[in-house]
């Protein structure tokens, strides 16, 4: 046997793929030749090396899966109190600065955030989702207060209900919507990433898409498109064809 | 998300389409991440320790599903709940914590062996520094044929080479380039002689 064939035939051993006979003929020649059972060893380490590689390799892989699929955890910005008067002239400067771009450059500019989320932002109807019962007076009056488009009464109400019940899907998303009816996407962001991170399979496309438009509208555009990717190959139904459309405007 | 079943999740892996394997990884780890990460976070890990854990799990998970067609008696999330939880276990060693695992959630025992695929020790570690030195074309071939065990013409189809023979002679011409990359190393060739 040349010295290939014998390699491939370690291999096809190693890799359980030869048959019932070869393998037991196989097996007699290496308790006859110790040559062959050294080599067995040495391509038994190779061989796991580059399995151990490939398991590397698929790793990097997930590494990038989870940037997608796993919204990035909002982290608070501090700024020590001393700092506090300079940072905030500094931001009006650059208000002013970017005002005068935004006019100058407007009638050119592709769609920014801000258009983006405009344009798809719409109050999401929380009857459809929540169901109240007649014993649960709270959560009829923060349902009705949201209907009613009074989001700064429908608040306080889905968020003492989530301290008292914990992490209900549907508080969270009567909280989150609430948030997003005054105009606050960075406080509803982490009320839709527990919904996101959840193991509800309901809601969780609805809370991927509020949350995308979130950061859109924080200006967090590579978590936002993180967000859209993942709904347009893996949402379902309208939520994927809303996020196809959004990145055809992004593109 | 669609809502898949197992099997179609199984079938998404098996399949040589890298595509489809990465539909289901995408919804493996949408639908079980969160659970893990209660899990480990309730079991003082943090957040890098969540995804390097899971992520080590799907590797072992992906793996078995393609090299020993892993035929599951339990759910997958069960599966990967319970290697999760050993390689949190091996990990809090030493640190005498006593696991918390919340009641509703069931697990199933796991073989040591299982996790050898992630399990560094000197010579894998070499190895995969050498095979880092080759192109991306070797790489992935020889990913492809000893981690994936894909077949010959399968790998033809996903590198898009013209057939199996071209596919077994560039893979040929990989092994030739590993060795001599091997020869070069002094600690690898004493490792091999």
């Amino acid at each position: 046997m040349d010295e290939q064939s014998n390699i491939n035939q370690i291999e096809d051993y190693l890799m359980d793929a030869l048959n019932e006979k070869d393998r037991k003929d196989f097996e007699d020649r290496l308790a006859r030749d110790p040559v062959l059972a050294q080599e067995l060893a040495r391509r038994k380490k190779l061989i796991e090396g580059m399995e151990f590689f490939g398991g590397q390799r698929l790793k990097d892989r997930l590494k990038e899966i989870h940037k997608e699929v796993i919204p990035p955890t909002a982290a608070p910005s501090v700024i020590p109190p001393n700092r506090l008067r300079s940072f905030l002239l500094a931001s009006i400067a650059v208000a002013l600065l970017l005002l005068l771009a935004l006019w100058y450059w407007w009638p050119a500019a592709p769609p920014n955030s801000q258009d983006i989320y405009a344009a798809h932002y719409e109050v999401y109807d929380l009857q459809s989702a929540i169901r109240s019962t007649d014993q649960d007076a709270r959560l009829t009056a923060a349902l009705e207060n949201y209907q009613k488009g009074d989001f700064q009464a429908s608040l306080p109400l889905f968020e003492s209900l989530l301290q008292e019940q914990g992490d209900e899907i549907q508080l969270l998303f009567g909280a989150a919507h609430s948030h997003l009816g005054i105009g606050q996407p960075a406080e509803a962001v982490p009320y839709l990433q527990r919904i996101v991170r959840s193991d509800d399979l309901l809601y969780k496309d609805a809370a991927r898409w509020y949350l995308a438009l979130s950061f859109q509208r924080l200006g967090q555009a590579d978590d936002a498109r993180a967000l859209f990717e993942f709904l347009a190959t893996e949402g379902e139904g309208t939520y994927q064809q809303k996020a196809q459309q959004v990145l055809k405007q992004l593109d | 998300m669609k809502e898949r079943s197992d099997e179609q999740i199984l079938q998404q892996l098996r399949a040589a389409d890298e595509r489809e394997n990465d539909k289901a990884l995408k919804y493996l780890y949408a639908k079980c991440y969160p659970v893990i990460e209660a899990f480990i976070s309730r079991n003082s890990g943090s957040t890098e320790d969540v995804a390097d854990v899971f992520q080590d799990a799907i590797v072992i998970f992906y793996r078995k599903v393609k090299v020993e067609q892993l035929e599951l008696h339990c759910a997958i999330q069960t599966y990967l709940f319970s290697v999760c939880k050993k390689l949190w276990l091996h990990r809090l060693r030493g640190r005498k914590k006593e696991l918390i695992v919340d009641k509703d959630i069931s697990f199933i025992a796991i073989e040591d062996d299982s996790l050898d695929i992630i399990t560094r020790n000197e010579n894998k570690e070499l190895i995969a520094s050498v095979l880092h030195q080759l192109g991306e074309g070797c790489q992935q071939i020889l990913t492809y044929y000893y981690f994936e065990r894909l077949r010959m013409k399968d790998i033809a189809t996903r590198m898009g080479l013209q057939n199996e023979q071209v596919a077994r002679n560039k893979k040929a011409g990989c092994m030739k380039k590993l060795r001599s990359l091997i020869e070069q190393s002094p600690r690898l060739k004493k490792l091999f002689t």
